[in-house]
Order: C-alpha cells, then structure tokens, then sequence
C-alpha cells in the first residue's frame, strides 16, 4: 500500500492516508470504549453477580487499568453502625492533658504511625517518636494513652461511646498493657 | 447514511484548533499541579514494606514492552521519572513539539502511576485523565496558543489552519466520562441499592473520610441527616443521567455546573480529590463544531507534523493556509 503523503500533485495519497488515519482513529476509540464498558459491566456482579457474566471477573483491579470502575463508596450504612476511633491522650508533666487525633501532624509528629507502632507491639520505636516529639515541645511527657472510643451511628451524627484506654507508655520507658 | 458515514459524520466532525488548545491547556495544568502536589518520597516510603506485593500491571508491560514488565524502581529511579514528567508536561503545556511532548507526557504519566499502582493498591482520579492525553497526542491540539504556532507564523509568516481539525479526543472524552459517571452509579445501585440514599450512608462517609483526613465541613455534614438524604438522591440523579449531556446539549450547562458543585464538595468534605475530572469538563465547552456545521475532516495521526499540518504548499513553494 501506499503511503506517500504529496501534498502538490495527485490528491489520491492524501486520501489513502486519511482514510488509513481514520481507521487507526476508529480502532483507538472504539478500544477505549469497549474496554471501559467492560469494566463497567463488572459492578453488576459483586456482590449481586449475574452468573452469566461471572467471566468477566477473570481480571482483578486494577488488571486493566487505566480502564477502571469507579465502585468507591457504594455500599449502603445504616443507624446503629459503630466506627472505631483510635487516638493518643498526652499527660505532660505540666499536667496539661492533650488528645492527639491520626488526622493531625503538629510539627512533624506522626501520631497514626504512632499508634500503629503501639498496637503492634513496637514500644521502642514508639518510645523514641514520643521522645522526638518531647524534644520539639521542649517538655516531657508523663504518660502516654492509646484511647479507642466506639462511636455509633445515629440521626444526628456519630454519638461517641465511653473511651477505653487500650495501652498506656509511661515514662521513662515503661509499657503497660490493659 | 451508512453506518460507516454515520460515524465518520459523528467522530471526524471538524472543531476549532482552539477548542483543542484550551482542552491541552487545561488538562495538562491539572496534571502538573497534581504532580506537584504529589508527594512522591512519602508516597515511595509507604510502598516500600509492601515491595513484595509488587505486580507489574498489564499497561507497564505494554508500555515498556518489557514482558515480565518493569523492574521495581529504586527511588531515584522514581523520582527522576517524576522530574522528567514535569518537564515534558511544561512543554506540552506551551505547546513546544506539542505532539511528541503529549505522547511523552501521556507515556510517562501511565508509566508512573501505573508504577505507583502495581503494589495493590490505587486511586481513580488519574486514569481517565491519561486516556484523554493520549487522545490528545494524535490530533493537532498545538496549533493555537503554543510555541508551534509562534514558530510557524515566524517561519511562514501565516498562521497555522485553525479550523477544521479533528476533535474526536474531546468527544471521546466526553463518552468516557458518562461511562465512568455511569459506573459509580451502577456500583451504588447494585452494592447498595436505593438505601444508599437513606442518607446515613453519606453521613458515614463524609465522616470516616473527613474525620481522618481532617475535614471539619465532613465532620460538619454527618450530622446533617435531612441534607445528606437529599444530596444522596442528587449524586445518583448526576450520577446516573450525566449520558443526557451529551445527548441533549441545552442541559449540558446543569450537568457541568452540578459536576464541579459534585467534585468540589467532594474534596471539602471528604478529600476525595478529582480536580482532574473537572479539568476534562473542558471537553464540552465550545461549539464543538466549526462554523461549517458537520463537515468531515481526516484525523492527522503520525505525531511530529504538528504545526504544519493542514497547511498546503503553493506552486510557488510559499506555505498558505488552506481556508
């Protein structure tokens, strides 16, 4: 096949090419969309499978990506479900009693990498982040709390539950567990 | 009309050159801002425990036609994949070579995030972003406001064919999101039926999300039940009708103002960040066709004929514009 491009002269190659450009375009649109709408067809089964399409789920995501669907959030909540809320409760030797929450990084100290550490048993590692975190605040902690607290799901928001104290790092470098 | 001229009439229609510059524009801004904002070495870190998880998604395979697929990177490797995007991205933001740098700048951006993805897990925001620069690359999107136009007009003193080119990239993308904006909706239909609208499940959402992720307007919400029931009901109405958009224009201006109002308090309250999707609303601005109404017009696929392309050489051998 030809596929010179002579812009002056027969215009018999420009139409071969556009219409090869067409068809390589056609193939390209055609590819994204079939593809996409496969994988949209995929939220049909889980959990509701239709088990004539059960096939299509051969490929896990993100096997296919960047052609991928978009389940996030789908599944439905009622009143009554509970949420678990881990956090750390400071006593400083001030006395002064502080809540630090995972969501929030005050001058570089990682309070969920914290919290993971203690709930998995790695007290030095946590030992010497608080320590880091006493150097920055320039003051020394008494006593450190993992405190859970479950909060359910009502009409009017998340009511919190009792909070429980799950581990407690004391100073200097002792850890109790409840 | 056969099917075929059905078609060629509906994907080859002609656009503005401009229509595709300001959809390069934007997109390629929202990317770069999102690798900006990306914070790699923190995001490197967290993969490290998790190298063992590591699978080489199908797409790096393809794209680095390496068969096992690509190595794990060592951070460096990453990084400087990372810096070298942002490069590309600058150039095919300014229009500089706009092709070859949208082909680059698509090429690496799947090959980072497709990277980034082989270790299980992934996020959404980024795919149909890509797909839409890939498009982008294959259509003479740097024909107006771009360093090739400058350089053509300086060179020929004419300005480059600003009509009649292709714009099936724009209408791709359009078609792209109805089925992405179909699939949320399907999956909430079929996970969790009407009783995801009940409105306790948004007010779990916005909760858990804006409680972790510092989101007092999330806090704020979950304890709104009245307003969470009617936002509900208005995600899946989006949802699911978005496909009328493309169908019956006049409500296109409902649907992209509901769309951003969508995304924006997505990221408010819950840090569900898909600026991306907003920024590929552009596909619909515009008439999107030229003032000669459905005329077809052939793709011009091979990049690196950018600029010039469209163009005609006169017998004097002087470059004029063919309309």
């Amino acid at each position: 096949m030809d596929l010179s491009f002579k812009r002056s002269g027969s215009t018999e190659p420009i139409h071969r090419r556009r219409r090869l450009a067409r068809a390589a375009c056609s193939a390209l649109i055609l590819t994204c969309l079939g593809i996409q709408a496969l994988v949209v067809v995929r939220v049909f089964h889980p959990p509701r499978a239709l088990a004539e399409l059960a096939f299509l789920r051969r490929l896990p995501a993100p096997s296919l990506w960047p052609f991928i669907d978009y389940p996030m959030f789908s599944e439905a909540h009622v009143v009554g479900e509970r949420v678990e809320r881990v956090y750390l409760v400071i006593e400083w030797e001030t006395g002064e009693v502080e809540p630090h929450y995972p969501e929030q990084r005050r001058g570089g100290f990682d309070v969920e990498a914290m919290i993971r550490e203690c709930r998995a048993g790695q007290e030095d590692a946590a030992m010497q982040r608080l320590a880091r975190f006493e150097g920055q605040r320039s003051a020394r902690a008494n006593r450190v709390c993992v405190e859970r607290v479950w909060l359910q799901l009502e009409r009017e928001g998340f009511v919190p539950g009792v909070p429980e104290c799950l581990m407690t790092l004391a100073n200097p470098d002792q850890v109790v567990g409840r | 009309m056969s099917i075929t001229e059905r078609w060629n009439a509906y994907w080859f229609r002609a656009g503005s050159a401009r229509q595709l510059a300001i959809f390069r524009l934007c997109i390629v801004a929202a990317q770069l801002l999102s690798l900006i904002r990306m914070d790699l070495s923190r995001r490197l870190e967290m993969l490290t425990p998790a190298l063992d998880a590591y699978e080489p998604l199908p797409i790096l395979r393809v794209l680095t036609l390496a068969p096992s697929g690509l190595p794990a990177l060592a951070d460096p490797g990453a990084v400087a994949l990372h810096w070298a995007l942002l490069v590309v991205g600058l150039l095919a933001f300014v229009g500089y070579r706009t092709r070859a740098s949208l082909l680059a700048f698509a090429w690496g951006g799947l090959v980072l995030h497709g990277y980034l993805y082989s270790f299980g897990s992934f996020h959404h925001a980024e795919a149909l972003i890509l797909i839409a620069t890939f498009a982008l690359a294959w259509v003479p999107a740097g024909r107006e406001l771009s360093v090739d136009a400058v350089l053509t007009r300086r060179r020929s003193g004419v300005s480059p064919v600003a009509r009649d080119v292709p714009i099936w990239p724009l209408l791709l993308t359009r078609w792209m999101l109805a089925l992405v904006y179909f699939s949320a909706f399907a999956s909430k239909l079929g996970n969790g039926g009407l009783q995801w609208a009940n409105g306790s499940t948004l007010q779990y959402i916005v909760y858990v999300k804006g409680a972790a992720l510092d989101r007092p307007l999330g806090v704020w919400l979950s304890a709104q039940h009245d307003l969470c029931v009617w936002l509900s009901w208005g995600t899946l109405l989006f949802e699911g009708a978005f496909v009328v958009a493309l169908l019956w224009r006049r409500s296109l201006p409902v649907f992209l103002f509901l769309g951003v109002l969508f995304h924006l308090s997505a990221e408010l309250t819950m840090g569900a960040s898909f600026l991306e999707f907003v920024a590929l609303y552009v596909a619909f601005l515009g008439p999107g066709e030229s003032t000669q109404a459905r005329r077809v017009v052939g793709p011009t696929p091979f990049p690196g004929r950018a600029a010039l392309e469209g163009a005609q050489q006169s017998p004097t051998g002087v470059r004029i514009a063919q309309n």
